[in-house]
């Protein structure tokens, strides 16, 4: 099965999402269904960014999570290129794999970053971006030091755990943990969202780094600056709405 | 399994390259095996119907709530409770898969004071409250033929340092430590013949949040620089999230449903599953 799959993934694809479904049962909630999308197909290129488009609850986080296996699928296929090999033949199905599967496939390939850091008691901001820099042609602390910098974090806190730090110095720590690791894949969930200027821009910077590296990039950005500064192409989610979905919207939009 | 195949040596820090080889080795092979796994306790079922695999150097949760049959299928997979039906082979240090209810009694000890590990969740339980400290965590060195008093003696004040004892507190009995450094000591005197299963017993139980918040991080740290394997029972879900790689979530002493832990607990499928994440708490 994977061969087949091999033999369709086109040689600068590193991500080919194909008639994704999900929907979720809510049990406690007398058994509601809730679509979530519906046949989504899409693909990214190595070296390409491209931005999923629509509006709040049109299922992009959703689409990015389940390319992360966070969320589970119902029907298609999330196709990943990796260069791990202890994951066999070059492509794996995210949508079928094991659990150790799909964390080697995180360790070698996938990054994603979302806003929010979910906070260790105890490890400091420094280890906690040094942590992800498994490529052994680079000094982690170095790599971590440098990020903390560009991300505007002040030296004093580097040793500190971010636990108290603000809102705002957590999402930057949390983003250089994102961008810390040379993966091929990274998926970005907002992760400019509320940030001042400058920060952005570094942020948007350090994306183009990637970007010009190879990395195959699948984002959500709300800012419209930081989207036309970024973005290859866009993918509006709409088009992989469920009837329900489709039919609610149009009932607000009325 | 005889002496030889042990570290009586106390491991470096981190991960060396040996170390990793290690569990590298045995990637393409589950270190357990548990099937049909079934106990009964007259009519009343402890636990039915279990299968799983762990693989080395993954650490599963299980969880449910009390009377879910967690602790029993725990005390089964350990041979500390003889289950009614079922399997449960385990790869052996020398590669040799065996059935581990089949295991003389004394290679049953061999293996339960080795390459096995048992953190209790009331740590009287699992250590010598009347011994001093560092006999406590000497004591499995010597189970396998260690004698020489400097060594054990540096091992046992090494790992005390690992799990943030104070070095002065080596001759003192466990009796007179605090609830949580009672359960560091605990996992000192399981880890220092450098086991590659851990089981743990709702390990963070009955200790206060901040207590909790520090043998939590002593754990993740520990578990990821040996490479540990470990099934560890815990009605916290944060434990699982913070500790674990996978979840079972058992019920009525069935195994309901089982993933990769995020997985889990930000997509739950059944309704049971649903309503345990769901209740907890948003700090």
């Amino acid at each position: 099965m994977m061969e087949k799959n091999f033999d369709t993934l086109s040689n600068q694809q590193i991500i080919s999402v194909r008639n994704l479904s999900k929907t979720f049962l809510l049990h406690l909630m007398e058994g509601a269904v809730l679509p979530v999308v519906k046949n989504a197909s899409l693909t990214v290129d190595a070296g390409e960014c491209v931005v999923l488009g629509g509006p709040s609850g049109a299922g992009k986080s959703s689409i990015l999570k389940m390319i992360y296996g966070n969320y589970r699928v119902d029907t298609g296929c999330i196709l990943v290129r990796h260069s791990c090999d202890m994951l066999g033949d070059g492509v794996m199905d995210v949508a079928t794999a094991a659990p150790r599967q799909i964390l080697r496939l995180r360790e070698s390939t996938i990054g994603y970053v979302s806003q929010f850091l979910r906070v260790i008691p105890r490890v400091s901001a420094l280890d906690i971006v040094q942590a992800e820099v498994r490529d052994p042609a680079v000094f982690p602390e170095k790599r971590a030091k440098d990020l903390l910098t560009k991300l505007s974090i002040p030296e004093r806190l580097w040793d500190l755990p971010p636990a108290t730090f603000s809102g705002g110095e957590q999402q930057r720590i949390n983003i250089a943990r994102g961008l810390a690791a040379a993966h091929k894949v990274l998926l970005l969930d907002e992760p400019t969202a509320s940030l001042d200027r400058h920060n952005r821009e570094a942020v948007v910077e350090l994306i183009k780094q990637k970007k010009s590296q190879g990395t195959a990039i699948l984002a959500i950005f709300h800012d419209e600056d930081v989207r036309d500064e970024l973005a290859d192409r866009i993918v509006d989610v709409r088009d992989f709405a469920p009837e329900t979905t489709a039919h609610h919207l149009a009932n607000i939009l009325e | 399994m005889n002496t030889t195949d042990v570290h009586v040596t106390v491991m470096p820090q981190n991960n060396n390259g040996l170390e990793n080889k290690e569990i590298h080795f045995g990637e393409d092979r589950p270190l357990l095996q548990v099937n049909d796994l079934t106990k009964m306790y007259g009519e009343r079922i402890g636990c039915i119907d279990i299968n799983f695999e762990l693989w080395p150097g993954e650490v599963l949760a299980i969880v449910g709530e009390s009377g879910s049959g967690k602790s029993t299928l725990l005390n089964v997979i350990s041979t500390q409770l003889e289950p009614t039906d079922g399997t449960i082979r385990y790869q052996m240090r020398d590669g040799v898969i065996r059935d581990v209810l089949f295991l003389t009694e004394a290679e049953r000890r061999m293996l339960m004071r080795t390459d096995w590990g048992f953190v209790h969740q009331d740590p009287a339980n699992g250590l010598r409250m009347g011994v001093s400290a560092g006999a406590n965590v000497g004591e499995r060195l010597m189970a396998i033929g260690e004698r020489h008093y400097g060594r054990l003696r540096h091992a046992a004040l090494n790992w005390l340092e690992r799990v943030e004892i104070a070095e002065d507190r080596v001759d003192d009995a466990p009796r007179s430590f605090s609830g949580g450094m009672r359960q560091r000591l605990q996992i000192a005197r399981n880890l220092v013949s450098h086991p590659r299963l851990v089981f743990m017993d709702e390990p963070t139980g009955g200790l206060d949040v901040s207590v909790q918040a520090r043998l939590l991080d002593l754990l993740r740290g520990l578990v990821t620089d040996l490479g540990l394997s470990a099934i560890i029972v815990t009605h916290d879900l944060a434990v699982a999230r913070l500790l674990s790689h996978r979840i079972i979530v058992m019920r009525h002493g069935r195994i309901i449903e089982t993933g990769l832990t995020d997985q889990v607990l930000d997509d739950p499928r059944e309704p049971y599953t649903q309503l345990l994440v769901s209740s907890v708490l948003q700090v």
